[in-house]
């Protein structure tokens, strides 16, 4: 099943200039072209707060802005930043260092890719009493989650909602994440999968080309949640509501319990 | 009739308000109001053994037809384990009961209007990573003290009892435990279990709701022909 436009992608690091995102507003034309031609109609600029002060994401996001209108794009861009996991998170929230993702009250954390620290859910707990909710970036790529499920299970019960990058269900990306990405989506903590377009070739703005392996995974009713419903939920800033137990691989309804 | 748009149809008493399944939840209230004349109720726990038993959904419509007869009624999501009121409402839930309860400050702005005029909402707010421990607190105990000058009665959504030790540390912070059991569903070991946890700290048990119960025939109901117009009206 493809899904159909319009689509949302929560994660795209096109912002000209920034971190890991694309140098030239050229190139981000090309990518948000890209995007458009994939049926995407809403596009989240994202960048991480530890390099790009919000000063920095605003000019970005005007440029970004002026190139698509330019060029005559039908595309709504919001920006945002991703904001690395630290003790103090809400501090620097309320301080107005990190950008929500537009209007829509949700904040992008990512998790450190090694550790799961002691102090997490309680970071995730004190930003979200901000009147935040908690997006994290590529769960799939943080070790602890993939080591120790109890974890997974707890951020479920925080409502905590996970957002796994569409290159990490690739063909060419690692097994790990591939598989790590699946289990977070079975485990309910992933409810929606973002581009994570970046500079280089393997992080296109695309989300369509991934429907196939998640609708053999998971079902069309999996894959329109993970690729339309739930991200327009989020953009337009509602809760997203968890339902763990419902979604199940479908090679296990075929296998012994 | 906007609001109406974002409530849940599963809220019968505002939704069906001539449905067989609402007249129960006003027998429900009628209920309580006699249970109140020897001993005031003024905070009502609504539980059950399992999830799935239907007490939010319980919780909710009685809140509802307790707003419908009068009183000006508070219904407080206090399950910090699956909330659901702001689903049932329709309501955002960036702040809600944990906030209340972990930054304080003036209670008023953590309630939100319900869709009747006597009904105000407090959703449960972000779900902390200790929820007993939050529930348990002396900063619960303040909050929900300082809720009963906000209305006649409260109504408190809860986690179920098995599994949890939320709905019991609840408990004996309330007037009385309504106790939802769902027909079919439950498992009478289960049952047995939740109510013997909640004797153990004493709790009032007002009643049970049974829940879910199939009709063979809705048209077999009273309500059928209480409702039914005479033929030739228009």
């Amino acid at each position: 099943m493809k899904p159909k436009a319009p689509l949302v992608d929560l994660n795209a690091h096109v912002l000209p200039g920034l971190d890991d995102g694309i140098p030239s507003p050229e190139a981000a034309l090309k990518r948000l072209h890209e995007a458009h031609a994939d049926g995407v109609r809403v596009l989240c600029a994202v960048s991480s707060s530890a390099v790009s002060p919000k000063a920095r994401v605003t000019t970005a996001h005007e440029r970004l802005l002026r190139v698509a209108r330019e060029a005559g794009l039908e595309l709504q861009i919001v920006s945002g930043h991703q904001a690395a996991l630290r003790p103090d998170l809400a501090r620097e929230f309320r301080e107005g260092s990190i950008l929500p993702l537009g209007n829509s009250g949700y904040v992008f954390v990512e998790l450190p890719p090694d550790d799961f620290p002691s102090y997490t859910l309680d970071a995730l707990y004190d930003l979200s009493l901000e009147g935040t909710r908690v997006l994290l970036i590529h769960p799939e790529l943080n070790y602890g989650l993939q080591k120790n499920p109890a974890l997974v299970k707890k951020l479920c019960e925080m409502e905590v909602v996970g957002v796994a990058a569409a290159r990490h269900l690739r063909r060419k990306s690692s097994r790990v994440a591939m598989s790590s990405a699946l289990s977070l989506i079975e485990a309910g903590l992933v409810q929606a999968v973002a581009s994570y377009a970046g500079r280089t070739q393997d992080r296109p703005a695309r989300l369509t080309d991934v429907a196939a392996l998640l609708g053999r995974h998971f079902g069309d009713s999996a894959v329109e949640s993970l690729l339309t419903k739930t991200p327009h939920a989020i953009s337009a800033g509602l809760p997203v509501e968890m339902r763990p137990a419902s979604r199940r691989p479908l090679a296990s309804w075929f296998s012994p319990a | 009739m906007s609001e109406l748009k974002t409530l849940e149809a599963r809220l019968v008493s505002i939704t069906q308000p001539r449905s067989s399944a609402a007249e129960q939840y006003r027998s429900l209230r009628t209920s309580l109001e006699f249970l109140g004349v020897a001993r005031p109720l003024h905070k009502v726990l609504v539980t059950s053994a399992v999830p799935e038993s239907g007490k939010s959904l319980t919780a909710a419509n009685l809140a509802l037809a307790l707003a419908q007869g009068g009183r000006a009624t508070l219904l407080v999501d206090a399950d910090l384990r699956r909330p659901s009121q702001h689903h049932l409402f329709g309501l955002p839930n960036l702040t809600g009961l944990t906030s209340a309860v972990t930054r304080g400050g003036e209670l008023g702005q953590y309630l939100a209007p319900g869709p009747l005029a006597g009904l105000r909402i407090m959703t449960s707010g972000p779900i902390p990573p200790n929820p007993s421990e939050i529930l348990g607190s002396t900063a619960m105990r303040d909050v929900l003290e300082q809720l009963e000058a906000e209305a006649d009665i409260i109504v408190l959504d809860s986690p179920p009892v098995v599994g949890f030790t939320d709905a019991v540390i609840l408990s004996n912070r309330n007037d009385g435990v309504i106790y939802v059991v769902r027909a079919g569903f439950n498992s009478r070991k289960a049952d047995l279990k939740a109510l013997e946890l909640l004797r153990q700290v004493e709790a009032r048990i007002l009643g049970v709701v049974l829940n879910d119960l199939k009709q063979p025939d809705e048209s077999l109901n009273y309500a059928y022909y209480y409702n039914r117009r005479p033929a030739g009206t228009p």
